[in-house]
């Protein structure tokens, strides 16, 4: 009994990590465009956090600083 | 110039000591170079000063003249005319100006003096200029030039101060000077007559420059020699590499301790489950075998952030100018092209100060062959393992294999260059003008600065995207579960072990297994995740040891000879980073590019990998 309850906590866990690895991921490695296409997927279908969504939008949509080096291990 | 914010942009010739002075002022901190060019991306800061006045500031590109030859400079002209649309027309401009190179500012002083802006010249770098015995009647400077000229010292405490007194002076003042619509490029002419203002000023301010000292220009002429200069570049870059070796030792012994005592105590105090499996296969075994490499990134920096400093790259620059040249390379593209060992992403960015579109590209196709520091933990790790730690003449082996890949890599970016000046024919010729600062001592505070930036940002990768990936490729390697009755190890049956298995068909001719093409996938996003992604795929693997002992030991025993050295031969060439693509197509504004550059370098890297393992298996080394 001890060891399901500890097995079910540890896969919730678990497929919380690799959800949340995913998206990091994805985000990381993806370009602007696919960003902008993110969100705008996300907008439609989480829409208490459209108000984050729409400034992330405008964030990403300025001129660009150095946010390629951001990933670059220099 | 009553606002409540006034708009400042800061204008100087590279190198002057204009990024140091931005830094001091808006309190921001970015990296202080001691080569020119260093500039090329867009930097704004912020300064409240005690009167309450808002200064917003503008770090411009440097440029010696407001007659652009490269982008960069290009961007300060437009900056200054206020013909940019996304930025609005400075209110006052801040010539910075190097106390140590006063000729060359006071001609650019002068041409900016004709924008019609309030202008304050800030006379940088004082007390280095006192020292070393120049002088000049500031005050008499002032008059001349019709602008107040304040005494700075960007690199101290308060070595600013004067610069925003003079500011909220300039900004109090109730008159406004009119910006001079009309102004056009200088002519050939106009060049002539700044020149000759300029030394009439300087006479007339009683300007004197100290000798040459002769100890120096002996310096110079045995540094710049073109043998004895090349050979002591040669051996200088030679023994960093075998630093890089011999010195880390000790430390990633260390770590890699660490390492395994903390994933056997993850396995010790967790019960077993899929969370345990995660943590100590996954993350600790994979990011692990990314962080043991962080001595050699440092040790490997802190020569070259040495050498920076020390005002020796420069001349480094001109010593292989007549090499760069003779394969269709701009002198100008070795700035560049030392920055991509860093990393290629800022080396890219970094030739937008060529002003020629042709060598700008070559210069570009070709910056993702110098070893960028992604690549040091793979060679590392697979040096480690296949290369005996011994002494061969006097120099340890493993050093020298190192420097035979960094070589190798430079020799691959020649070789290209030399190929694509073959295609686009034409006989370019190309004049480097390039201004030698004076040697110094490496200053502590900005090495120390400069290493921890570079620790910073390799732990912090460590931390993200690796640690991110190689969640992912636990789970791709750990689910499905095995069917009931399998013999083999989880792994194999797993997605990861599926598309190993896949490509390996593909990657079976160069000698590479299917847990190398299962790493070679995540490796595609960095170079380097490819350690971790080893890491881990041989910690799930089914060998318990693989955890506890270090990664070199385990494929050292499970490869062979050939197919860890065509894994090297394909690590030159491979072009394993999205980033580097994704820069190169924002850069060159077309997918064209980054699409010839991936299959030219993964071309080239399966012919090396090939040639490599089949070389080796003929030697019968395999």
């Amino acid at each position: 009994m001890m060891t399901m309850h500890h097995d079910v906590w540890q896969q919730l866990i678990v497929a919380l990590l690799v959800i949340g690895s995913s998206v990091y991921v994805f985000w990381t490695v993806s370009g602007l465009s696919w960003r902008l296409r993110f969100i705008r997927a996300a907008h439609r279908t989480l829409p208490p956090l459209r108000g984050r969504l729409d400034r992330l939008r405008h964030r990403l949509e300025s001129p660009p600083g150095c946010s390629a080096c951001r990933s670059c291990s220099k | 110039m009553s606002a409540a914010e006034s708009r400042i942009a800061l204008i100087g010739l590279p190198n002057c000591g204009k990024t140091a002075l931005f830094n001091r002022v808006t309190g921001s901190r970015q990296k202080v170079a001691n080569y020119p060019g260093v500039t090329v991306e867009r930097k704004e800061g912020y300064h409240r000063s005690a009167s309450g006045r808002r200064y917003r500031l503008l770090d411009l590109p440097g440029t010696y003249s407001l007659t652009p030859t490269t982008l960069d400079e290009a961007i300060t002209r437009d900056v200054a005319l206020g013909r940019l649309a996304s930025e609005p027309r400075p209110d006052t401009i801040v010539l910075v100006a190097d106390a140590t190179h006063l000729p060359l500012s006071l001609r650019l002083a002068l041409e900016v003096k004709r924008l019609g802006l309030p202008m304050i010249v800030a006379l940088n770098m004082t007390d280095l200029a006192r020292k070393r015995g120049y002088s000049i009647d500031r005050e008499r400077l002032s008059k001349e030039l019709g602008a107040p000229v304040v005494e700075t010292i960007a690199v101290a405490r308060g070595g600013a101060d004067a610069l925003i007194r003079y500011l909220d002076e300039l900004s109090s003042e109730t008159t406004t000077l009119t910006p001079n619509s009309e102004w056009r490029e200088p002519s050939a002419e106009d060049v002539q007559q700044t020149h000759i203002e300029a030394t009439r000023i300087l006479a007339a301010c009683g300007y004197r420059e100290p000798a040459r000292s002769d100890f120096m220009t002996s310096v110079d002429r045995f540094l710049l020699h073109p043998f004895f200069g090349l050979l002591v570049l040669g051996v200088l870059l030679f023994f960093v590499f075998q630093a890089v070796f011999s010195w880390a030792s000790l430390p990633m012994d260390l770590i890699d301790a660490g390492v395994a005592a903390l994933g056997e105590w993850v396995r010790g105090s967790m019960p077993d489950g899929p969370l345990r499996s995660l943590l100590a296969d996954g993350i600790i075994a994979g990011v692990g075998s990314v962080i043991v490499f962080l001595p050699q990134i440092i040790i490997l920096f802190a020569f070259i952030l040495a050498l920076e400093d020390s005002g020796y790259l420069p001349r480094a620059a001109y010593l292989l100018d007549r090499v760069m040249g003779s394969v269709g390379l701009s002198g100008r593209a070795f700035i560049p092209l030392l920055s991509s060992f860093a990393c290629a992403i800022p080396g890219i960015m970094a030739t937008r100060t060529i002003p020629s579109v042709r060598d700008r590209l070559a210069t570009i196709m070709v910056a993702p062959l110098m070893t960028c520091s992604a690549r040091l933990p793979v060679y590392a790790l697979l040096i480690a393992a296949f290369i005996p730690d011994r002494d061969l003449g006097g120099f340890n082996l493993q050093g020298l294999v190192l420097f035979a890949l960094y070589f190798a890599g430079v020799a691959g970016a020649l070789l290209v260059a030399w190929t694509l000046k073959k295609f686009r024919g034409g006989n370019d010729t190309h004049l480097l003008m390039l201004e030698l600062p004076d040697y110094q001592w490496p200053r502590l505070g900005n090495l120390a600065y400069g290493l921890w930036e570079r620790a910073r940002l390799f732990l912090g990768r460590a931390g993200g995207i690796i640690l991110a990936l190689m969640v992912v490729l636990w789970f791709l390697s750990t689910y499905p579960a095995p069917p009931v009755g399998a013999t083999g190890a989880p792994i194999e049956y797993s997605f990861a072990g599926q598309l190993g298995r896949a490509l390996a068909v593909v990657l079976a001719p160069i000698g590479f297994n299917w847990q190398i093409s299962v790493a070679l996938i995540p490796g595609l996003a960095a170079r380097e995740v490819a350690v971790g992604a080893l890491g881990t795929v041989y910690a799930l693997s089914g060998d318990e040891t693989a955890v506890s002992t270090a990664l070199s030991s385990v494929i050292a025993s499970q490869w062979s000879l050939a197919t860890g050295l065509a894994l090297l031969a394909w690590y030159v060439f491979a072009p394993q980073c999205l980033a580097t693509l994704a820069v190169v197509k924002r850069e060159t504004n077309s997918w064209r590019y980054p699409l010839i550059m991936t299959v030219y370098l993964f071309g080239l890297a399966y012919l090396a990998a090939f040639a490599t393992y089949r070389l080796a298996l003929w030697f019968s080394v395999g």
